[in-house]
């Protein structure tokens, strides 16, 4: 097994407690890429063993075997959707941060609340995304007159 | 000075049926429960349906051919029957399966898998019903973990708010009063809420242990809760110690697994640290191409031995393809579909090898009910023992999981119906609430994290694919001076929400708890019997063994001890044949 | 060449609801608006309507559902603008047990979740079901309110300057990236202090 020569990556993670702070904030931590092919998740897991153990993040099958992944370690990595298990980790920065979009609340750190598998309101979603949209162009409009 | 049940409980949920673990056996014992009058309670650690092993399956649903092409109307051979599938089960379980559950199972595989299907399931179009080794037809039904997940999702929705679900709840024990269970205890893991949950019947769905070894193919979040729940609340287990391993590599180091099954066709070169291939000591005719479980007993071994490469990550053997040219290799993955990276490394770089825990065959007792010893307590999926015996067929994980699951519901909850409402005890209460904020409120001591770790490497060098008396001693020895300097414990940060150490703590104990009675039960079985591996007793000894090893904690020592097996007219048959 | 989508004209649209139904006709074969890919909207103050819009995929230049999908399961096809969703089987990049980003994160509500296989959906423009090069959702529309065509198109034809004004802000948000909240300013994590839930 390679292990690559020290590469540091700079990991700048959103950073919220809910039962202490009031607004988010970001940290940064230098992590050392110990080994080729390290991923998002082998970066989380160096923070949270040897540099803050207060860091919360989910994951669960470490991408096993490239096959039936399942989804709990997603969050935007980069501002994009992605999968901390898979995204492959270059040297320089790299921004993690949960899903920024509306319905989701952060929890902690990078976990927020998925929604919920069994309710049935997630299917009016859309609808309320479109009307809340019309309503504000609408608005606009009318505004300019 | 007592206090009252509401003053220890930060929140206190009444309900009727508690279930513990919300996919596989979970989600379908919730099902079944909900339609009967009770009010259904689900508790897990993760998100509802997306937290343990049953979604990352890349699965084949097993039942005997007829019914799948008469029920299901699948392309299956129809000289199939349920004894043919009895049968196999009880040559795969080497026997030492419990025969009424196996009865049982066989009976309902097909009547679950066509109402998953009705639930929207779909099937691989490719290769609809398959033909897995050590099944004497074609009998998997091919799906995917994702689809059995959706459509017992869609299952789940059809109650709507009927159910009520805590997500991210760690469940910490059940309670107990005058020998009967009623009711468990969880943390919020959001807020770091204490919740007491009085329930009539409780309904343990956990999964397996997976997570108590280093090398895992399975989810992180198995850690042998409900194993270490029902020890504490006096259950049985049988044949714990029988634990299905997988070989297997290092893809994203640090995490990420694959499977090298399929590499081991090719006969790749198994090294040492020192270059040497040290299957010849092993098996010297047939080295790499030896069977599955002599190369699994030769890599322990040299790990043993300490000539394996050793370091952070744990200990492995290497796997190396170079001495094969590369047009060989290309060829030959072109036919396996692996990636063009992980190839490239295959042929470049030398592997690590090592065995990793896959599935558990054994665990709680139940009979064919679902029904352990204690009075309102049930278990199901791969939290329990019994179904496989020593050794599970492929593509059985998933029918033992909807086939208990049902089961479960159903007894549970016909037990609701007619049991009396629970009486808590206050006091056991509280001592578990000490316990549980114990490790936040210490100023200083041992890390659970570090200790989780020595736990696993342990557990995967001492308990692993293949034992020996003097290493299992030694890993009881250990565990038990773990367990008394697991009250050092200590978090170093102090947040309530997500504290991710004081969960590792709270793992901790339940991963000591279960691997001590995975331990025990390995020292006492005196043979080998399909994937327990004794190497001081190598034989399979069919005089004296054929029996099962039952293990329950009394007054905190755990009591060992063999009982027949549990048969029926038709199994007895097949035994003697 | 600008890409074309199902383009509807405010003033005309009387909020039937009819194009849900032929869509969810045509794609599912079941009456159920939640399957259909378009939706009306009703604008309403205090009770009395104002106005009503039925709106669907509308191809942005830079979609935002593309970049959000943490499987990329997403993608847009460079000629006619089409979204795709792959929902295959067993291939890595397909759509999962739904974590639902995408549609959350699309300001026109153009994604929706299948009920029946749990997945995400789109407008795909029909290729399959057009007579005289018309979806069903166009042809159903009993005021001519819908057309496949892009906005330039419907501006140029619609009399009522509200239209025009809708129309190309619409066509604005198309043309930028930004995702939903950044647009209109929410803040998507409001501290939500999860002390007793419930």
């Amino acid at each position: 097994m390679e292990k690559a020569s020290e590469k540091m990556a700079k990991v700048r993670v959103f950073r919220f407690d809910p039962l202490k702070d009031e607004e988010p904030h970001y940290q940064t931590y230098d992590v050392p890429l110990k080994y080729e092919n390290m991923t998002a998740l082998g970066l989380l897991l160096h923070i949270y063993e040897n540099l803050d153990p207060s860091l919360a993040f989910m994951y669960s099958c470490c991408r096993l075997s490239e096959q039936g992944r399942c989804g709990v370690c997603d969050m935007f990595i980069g501002g994009e959707g992605a999968q901390a298990c898979t995204y492959q980790v270059k040297e320089g920065e790299i921004l993690l941060e949960p899903p920024r979009i509306i319905g989701y609340p952060v929890i902690k750190d990078l976990i927020t609340r998925q929604f919920s598998l069994v309710d049935r309101e997630k299917f009016f979603v859309p609808r309320t995304n479109a009307l809340h949209r019309f309503r504000k162009t609408y608005e606009k409009i009318k505004g300019r007159e | 000075m007592s206090r009252t049940l509401h003053e220890v409980a930060d929140r206190l949920i009444d309900t009727d049926v508690l279930i513990i673990g919300s996919e596989g056996a979970g989600a379908r014992a919730a099902i079944e429960a909900a339609g009967y009058d009770v009010r259904v309670t689900v508790v897990t650690k993760g998100s509802v349906a997306k937290t343990g092993a049953t979604l990352t399956a890349g699965t084949d649903i097993d039942a005997d051919g007829k019914s799948i092409h008469d029920l299901c109307g699948l392309p299956a051979d129809e000289r199939d029957t349920r004894e043919t599938f009895f049968k196999d089960m009880l040559v795969e379980g080497r026997y030492i399966n419990n025969q009424k559950i196996v009865e049982r199972h066989v009976q309902d595989a097909a009547l679950r898998l066509k109402e998953l299907m009705d639930w929207g399931m779909r099937i691989s179009p490719k290769d609809p019903v398959n033909w897995a080794p050590g099944h004497s037809y074609r009998r998997g039904v091919m799906s995917t973990g994702r689809e059995v997940c959706k459509a017992l999702i869609r299952g789940l929705q059809m109650f709507g708010r009927k159910i009520e679900y805590f997500e991210h709840t760690m469940a910490i024990d059940v309670l107990k009063n005058n020998g009967r269970a009623v009711g468990a205890v969880a943390v919020d893991l959001e807020t770091g809420e204490f919740l007491v949950l009085p329930a009539k019947a409780v309904i343990i769905a956990t999964g397996g242990g997976l997570k108590i070894y280093g090398f895992t193919t399975g989810n992180q979040e198995l850690t042998g809760d409900g194993q270490a729940i029902a020890r504490r609340a006096g259950a049985d287990f049988i044949d714990a110690q029988q634990i299905q391993f997988l070989t297997t590599t290092f893809r994203h180091p640090p995490v990420s697994l694959q499977s090298i099954n399929p590499i081991l066709n090719i006969s790749p070169w198994l090294l040492n640290r020192f270059g040497e291939r040290f299957m010849m000591k092993y098996d010297p005719e047939r080295l790499e191409r030896s069977t599955r479980d002599k190369i699994a007993i030769g890599i322990m071994r040299e790990i043993w031995d300490r000539r394996g490469w050793s370091d952070e990550l744990g200990s492995y053997v290497i796997m190396s393809l170079k001495h094969l040219p590369d047009n060989f290799v290309d060829n030959w993955a072109r036919t396996r579909s692996y990636s063009k990276e992980f190839i490239e490394n295959l042929k470049r770089n030398a592997v690590p090898a090592f065995s990793a825990s896959h599935f558990f065959c054994g665990g709680i007792r139940i009979n064919e009910r679902c029904e352990t010893n204690v009075p309102g307590l049930y278990a199901a999926g791969e939290v329990t023992g019994g179904c496989h015996g020593t050794n599970r067929l492929s593509g059985n994980a998933i029918t033992q999981v909807i086939v208990q699951g049902k089961w479960a519901g159903e007894a549970a909850a016909e037990y609701a119906l007619k049991a009396k409402k629970p009486e808590i005890d206050v006091k056991q209460v509280e001592e578990i609430r000490n316990k549980v904020y114990a490790p936040l409120e210490r100023k200083e001591g041992n890390s659970a994290t570090k200790l989780k770790k020595n736990i696993q490497r342990m557990a995967y060098e001492d308990v692993g694919v293949v034992r020996i008396a003097s290493r299992l001693e030694g890993a009881i020895k250990e565990i038990n001076r773990m367990k008394v300097d697991l009250p050092m414990v200590y978090t170093p940060y102090k947040g309530k929400s997500f504290n991710m150490p004081w969960i590792d703590a709270l793992e901790v104990r339940n991963m000591l708890d279960t691997l001590e009675i995975i331990a025990r039960c390995a020292l006492f079985r005196t043979e080998s019997r399909g994937n327990h591996n004794r190497v001081d007793y190598p034989e399979t000894d069919n005089r004296n063994w054929l029996k099962n090893v039952i293990a329950k904690e009394e007054d905190g020592e755990v009591k060992i001890w063999a009982e027949p097996l549990v048969t029926t007219e038709f199994g007895e048959k097949i035994a003697s044949s | 060449m600008k890409w074309q989508f199902v383009v509807c004209d405010p003033s005309k649209c009387v909020g039937c609801e009819i194009c849900e139904l032929a869509c969810s006709i045509s794609k599912e074969k079941s009456l159920n608006n939640l399957y259909s890919r378009i939706h009306t909207v009703h604008l309403e103050n205090v009770g009395e309507p104002i106005s009503s819009m039925s709106i669907t995929c509308h191809h942005c230049k830079d979609p935002v559902c593309v970049k959000v999908c943490p499987r990329e399961a997403l993608s847009q096809d460079e000629r006619t603008g089409v979204i795709t969703v792959n929902t295959d089987f067993e291939a890595k990049q397909s759509c999962h047990v739904p974590c639902g980003w995408c549609m959350a994160s699309c300001e026109f509500g153009a994604l929706i979740l299948n009920p029946k296989f749990s997945m995400a959906a789109v407008c795909d423009l029909c290729p399959d079901d057009r007579v005289d090069g018309e979806p069903p959702c166009v042809r159903a529309c009993p005021k001519d309110a819908l057309s496949l065509a892009t906005t330039d198109e419907v501006v140029k034809k619609t009399e009522s300057k509200t239209s025009k004004d809708i129309l190309e802000e619409h066509e604005k948000a198309r043309e930028d990236s930004k995702t939903f909240y950044e647009k209109f300013g929410y803040m998507p994590m409001p501290p939500t202090k999860v002390i007793k839930k419930k």
